[in-house]
């Protein structure tokens, strides 16, 4: 079988929706699919052979943020070229509402399309309920979609209707799991970490930091720990006016390689995750459950599903910093509960791995063309000895 | 005056080029509803008939108990003999009541967790029952991705215009599948967790 994959955003920028892609690409050539995957590109940077790259990306803004998008003439031919040339079995688009790549691969589509829905948005998104009209006839050509999260799957109901089925995204288990704990990170009252944008406000650090010094009155040797892309002096500036303790016991790291963040998780005793606004899917949750971490998030439906609704992880309110402080002073003065959901977590994180989610993924490719695993002529000889065999059953010893 | 009629005709012209761009573009929409339509019922067909492969193929391992195989043997039987007489008969469909008798009895003897572990241990049996596993979910996909399409397809074709000028053509009008495709929960669990298997032989 061959997938062509499409991307809509920058491959050479950060991002959940590029990576998700990139690793997705790798773990379908492991079980033996060829696979092509399309995408814009910011530079030329060196990519892998299997990517076909798109110069040329544009930065616009799109539904309430920057995006790095790739459209126009020299787009469409290319997207026609590549269809062109692979020969492809499924077509597999990301994020096919987004003006880029995935919407014109979509139009230009012969073979059976699988789709992707990423994100989750707000109900009252007017620029998606303008467009929603202009796209349903594209929407319309594909066959199977698959959205991340349950969050997703209804924000991809409410503006385009129809079914799809829920696939989470997918994560290196073992990566996580194999991260060593840094003692500069550790603390013996125990070692708390924010990891994520902390210049964004729905990732929710403030609500964090205003809790924060309600826990140092009970855990006065516990630490926190601020990490990820950020202005770090301004992050700094806001502990430090915050008085003598909270400066002592706060560091801020600012932005980490990929292998120090996971270090950072396994080095945490409480992971907390304060976001505001509305996350679809919340892969940093499952990132610090696989490096063995207890979580603490906020009560957003992304993260209740990812927590099993409190059992692989402790929930609080959304935006509720007296609510977070009274969670947060529970997982550090018991450490039997923190084992217990890092255990519970350990369980849930394995339906997370590459190895099951391309599993499920490819599974939606075969039905969505109509084939299986295993060669048909074989399986069709089988099929006919079925009722001949009905008699003789094998009866084990 | 002429110029007047000129005016008129040209604006007649273009209602009526309007006018075809349109429906053609309608026709075109359905036209490649209908395929895709066709694709997956092909698929769902496929899937069906692969799944009763692969639990005969269980059936034969010698995992199961010999109860079990029995069922599992007749269910998929039942199944794949009312595929061949659907088939001659003509007739797309016609065997939702086989199909999900045989997606009870795969629940019953492979849905709980203790009856996966038992059938588990016997190795040569393992990538026959990762098969199954695929097979059911696949069926499971299928079934959604051609239920989806049909109410698409329907809800175009009801539109007023479509009905009035026929654009639909002579195409049959969608029905759904109404068949309980549940798969057998902890064999799905078990095959999922198993990772990437060797082609079964």
């Amino acid at each position: 079988m061959k997938v062509g994959i499409v991307c809509p955003y920058a491959f050479d920028v950060p991002g959940g929706v590029q990576q998700h892609v990139r690793e997705l690409a790798e773990a379908l050539q492991g079980r033996g699919v060829q696979v092509s995957v399309l995408a814009p590109v910011e530079s030329a940077t060196s990519q892998p052979a299997h990517v076909v790259t798109v110069p040329g990306v544009v930065p616009v803004a799109y539904n309430g943020s920057v995006a790095r998008l790739s459209f126009g003439p020299s787009s469409v031919r290319r997207v026609r070229r590549w269809m062109a040339t692979e020969s492809l079995d499924v077509l597999h688009v990301h994020e096919p509402a987004v003006p880029s790549l995935s919407l014109l691969a979509l139009r230009a589509a012969e073979v059976p399309v699988v789709a992707t829905f990423h994100a989750a948005m707000a109900s009252n998104s007017r620029a998606l309920a303008v467009v929603a009209p202009v796209l349903r006839p594209a929407l319309e050509r594909i066959t199977a979609r698959i959205a991340v999260s349950r969050s997703a799957l209804v924000t991809m109901r409410r503006h385009f209707g129809g079914a799809g089925v829920v696939i989470p995204n997918g994560l290196q288990v073992s990566r996580f799991a194999a991260a060593q704990a840094q003692p500069r990170w550790s603390a013996d009252g125990g070692s708390v970490v924010f990891l994520g944008r902390m210049d964004e406000p729905r990732k929710g650090l403030s609500v964090l930091l205003e809790a924060w010094p309600r826990i140092l009155n009970r855990h006065p040797a516990a630490r926190l720990i601020i990490a990820g892309p950020g202005d770090v002096q301004q992050v700094r500036g806001r502990v430090d006016s915050a008085g003598g303790a909270v400066a002592r016991t706060v560091e801020v790291l600012g932005p980490l390689a990929a292998r120090d963040s996971a270090s950072l998780l396994a080095t945490a005793d409480v992971f907390v995750a304060p976001h505001t606004g509305s996350e679809s899917f919340g892969m940093v949750l499952v990132e610090a459950m696989a490096a063995g971490a207890s979580v603490l998030a906020s009560d957003l439906s992304a993260f209740a599903d990812v927590l099993e609704h409190g059992a692989a992880g402790r929930l609080f309110p959304t935006g509720d910093p007296t609510a977070l402080a009274a969670g947060l002073d529970v997982l550090l003065s018991e450490p039997a509960v923190r084992s217990a959901l890092a255990r519970r977590a350990a369980g849930e994180v394995r339906s997370y791995d590459w190895s099951v989610v391309a599993g499920r993924i490819l599974r939606v490719y075969e039905a969505a063309a109509g084939s299986g695993r295993v060669d048909s002529r074989q399986r069709s000889l089988t099929t006919t000895s079925v009722s001949r065999d009905v008699g003789s059953v094998v009866v084990p010893p | 005056m002429s110029a007047q009629g000129a005016v008129i005709v040209l604006c007649c012209l273009l209602v009526v080029g309007v006018l075809v761009v349109m429906l053609s573009s309608i026709a075109g929409r359905l036209d490649r509803l209908h395929i895709r339509l066709a694709t997956t019922h092909a698929s769902l067909n496929r899937q069906l008939i692969d799944r009763a492969a692969a639990t005969a193929d269980v059936a034969h391992s010698g995992a199961l108990d010999s109860a079990c195989s029995v069922l599992l043997l007749a269910a998929a039987d039942t199944a794949r003999h009312a595929t061949t007489q659907a088939a001659q008969r003509g007739d797309v469909w016609g065997r939702d009541d086989v199909e999900s008798a045989l997606s009870v009895d795969l629940r019953a003897v492979l849905g709980r967790p203790d009856a996966v572990a038992a059938a588990w241990h016997s190795k040569t049996a393992r990538p026959l029952l990762v098969e199954l596993a695929e097979s059911c979910d696949r069926v499971r996909l299928a079934r959604r991705f051609h239920d989806d399409l049909t109410a698409r397809t329907a809800a175009v074709r009801r539109q007023r215009l479509v009905r009035l000028l026929h654009l639909a053509g002579h195409a049959a009008w969608p029905v759904v599948v109404e068949l309980d495709d549940e798969p057998p929960a902890a064999l799905l669990v078990a095959a999922d967790h198993a990772g990437p298997m060797p082609p079964a032989t």
